[in-house]
């Protein structure tokens, strides 16, 4: 076992029923420890409550840092959700294809390509908003439609192949090599997912493994 | 050599150590330095002044003026240590104020730098040169950090990344050499490190996945000093020295590594490693106090065979209750591994990642900068 494989970037896709997201878990649960019953929707209200807040432009460190901390909070949570049982893997990401570096790649592009790209009629100004939101690491219920509308926008838009191409160059070290198929299938991926998460009507969270 | 101590030995007598001292015109004038003053500084450890240095930024030019350069050998420290870090601090500020490594000597290339030059780059340079040209002057650079050539030459390799300014940052005290080893090593991309972060907002997983693996290599470098055991007032501590492949935190002792959790704070960590036994510090993460135990526990089921593995575990660990505690440190000692509390948080260490990030990773906030400021001295 070596350092290199014990820091490799793998994310683990939870999905957590809207019951548990809006309520927490249900009394008497047993195995979640007192600290994660706060419903995910209460912090994911303050995630929101904070990126609004930025819009005023002041004091944009610490509000990164309150954002910071209320998505490992929600991590935090996911991960006891999913040990006490309340909370399924709904997908892997890891080295292998669909590749997690190419899922972050794709994702930290998307939103400058969707912003340039999709910007005239109010629908794709409201697809693109949506964009902002696929790599926060996590996705409420209620907000599992729009993202699968927007994603769906994105993967048929007819220069998508351009976004491919962006996200491939935008690998963070020339050890990690990702080719534009790599990308497709991440964000294809990704879109199965959520379609499963909206049939069962469910919330995502992404961990760390 | 006299009666076993080596004489103090000044490497360039001509240069005069009453005028570097007094060229700081606010000594009798009573006015506080100006940006463009000739400054003195001294360069000492405890009380033996190793270096003494004149000098001041030429805005002009874009490079730094040094007018007096004194260095003092002493016995206490290997050959050249004092000229290699007068000449780390003159280059470090001219690479910080100017982004180059301009450095004018007034009096032409001082004697000791050109014999540190000819040691660490086999280059030879005429005294009567009063300024290295810019491709020996980053030679130099680089060869006074404590990186290898392995470690710059993968630096080099990577986009977007100047080996000069890893090094700067290194030699400046941000992140420490081991811990560039380790990035380099493969496990955090540097080019988040040392150029351009992952955006906080748009960008979220791939930033809290960067601090996750900054985080470790912070617990990592925190279980390290532990283990040296330096005291205050004492020089110097134990000699673990990092050693095979940069993938891997293997170590090696030349003392015993004997560490018994005694202290009123914590009383869990328990090392005991045999001198020269090679080490592999595993640092571990979790995002709360029971998803510490789960990474704990996971780490205990994959330790290396070929080296004596140290678990350092954050002071959240604390948090856990006596019993599980006592549990998993019977669980690690099963397994033959150690285990080692460190002296912070995972929000402190998160916090420091994000501080040391926002010094070498051009990570400005537009609201922490006066704008009119940076307009009316824009150098």
């Amino acid at each position: 076992m070596c350092g290199a494989t014990r820091t490799e970037l793998r994310i683990h896709s939870l999905l957590v029923p809207r019951e548990v997201w809006m309520n927490g878990p249900p009394q008497g649960a047993a195995g979640v420890p007192p600290a994660s019953r706060t419903p995910l929707n209460i912090t994911a209200l303050d995630a929101s409550a904070i990126e609004l807040r930025t819009l005023s432009r002041v004091n944009l460190r610490q509000e990164h840092r309150r954002y910071r901390l209320c998505v490992q909070r929600m991590q935090g949570i996911a991960r006891d959700l999913e040990r006490a049982g309340l909370a399924s893997c709904g997908a892997t990401f890891g080295p292998e294809a669909p590749s997690a570096w190419a899922l972050l790649a794709t994702f930290g592009t998307t939103w400058r390509w969707a912003a340039r790209k999709l910007t005239v009629p109010a629908l794709d100004r409201a697809v693109a908003f949506r964009c902002r939101h696929l790599a926060s690491g996590f996705c409420a219920p209620d907000e599992v439609g729009a993202t699968i509308e927007a994603l769906r926008c994105v993967v048929t838009h007819p220069k998508v192949d351009g976004l491919y191409r962006r996200a491939s160059r935008d690998a963070p070290s020339n050890e990690i090599a990702l080719a534009p198929e790599d990308c497709r299938q991440a964000v294809l991926a990704r879109l199965d997912l959520l379609e499963g998460a909206a049939d069962e009507g469910q919330g995502v969270v992404d961990v760390f493994l | 050599m006299k009666g076993g101590r080596l004489e103090f030995l000044v490497p360039d007598p001509h240069i005069v150590y009453n005028d570097a001292v007094r060229h700081s015109p606010w000594i009798r004038s009573g006015r506080l330095p100006q940006r463009d003053d000739w400054s003195t500084f001294r360069f000492a450890v405890k009380d033996v002044i190793l270096g003494v240095a004149t000098h001041r930024w030429n805005a002009p030019a874009r490079r730094l003026d040094v007018r007096a350069w004194f260095v003092g050998e002493h016995p206490a420290f290997a050959e050249f240590e004092p000229t290699r870090a007068l000449w780390a601090i003159l280059a470090s500020q001219a690479w910080q104020v100017g982004g180059r490594l301009a450095v004018r000597f007034e009096k032409g290339l001082p004697y000791d730098l050109r014999l540190l030059l000819e040691q660490r780059c086999g280059v030879e340079v005429s005294g009567h040169e009063e300024q290295l040209d810019e491709k020996t002057a980053h030679a130099l650079y680089l060869a006074c950090s404590e990186l290898e050539v392995e470690a710059i030459e993968r630096l080099r390799a990577e986009p977007e990344v100047s080996p000069e300014d890893v090094v700067f940052h290194t030699l400046r005290g941000t992140w420490t050499a081991n811990q560039v080893r380790s990035m380099v090593g493969g496990r955090v991309p540097l080019r988040w490190v040392f150029a351009k972060h992952p955006d906080p907002w748009l960008e979220t997983m791939s930033y809290l996945w960067l601090l996750r693996s900054l985080s470790l290599l912070l617990v990592e470098e925190y279980a390290l000093a532990r283990l040296v055991g330096r005291r205050l007032g004492v020089s110097a501590g134990r000699c673990i020295k990092r050693t095979g492949d940069l993938s891997r935190s293997l170590y090696e002792s030349e003392e015993r590594l004997d560490i018994e959790g005694t202290d009123l704070v914590e009383s869990d960590s328990c090392v005991a490693v045999p001198v020269a036994s090679p080490v592999e510090l595993i640092p571990v993460l979790g995002i709360g106090p029971d998803d510490l135990e789960a990474e704990l526990r996971a780490q205990v089921g994959r330790l290396p065979t070929d080296a004596e593995a140290i678990l350092a575990v954050p002071m959240d660990w604390l948090h856990l209750s006596s019993a599980r505690r006592t549990q998993l440190r019977v669980e690690v000692r099963a397994k033959g591994a150690w285990l080692l509390v460190i002296g912070a948080t995972l929000n402190q260490l998160a916090r420091e990642a994000e501080l040391k990030l926002s010094v070498t990773a051009a990570d400005a906030d537009e609201s922490d900068v006066e704008v009119d400021n940076v307009r009316r001295y824009a150098d």
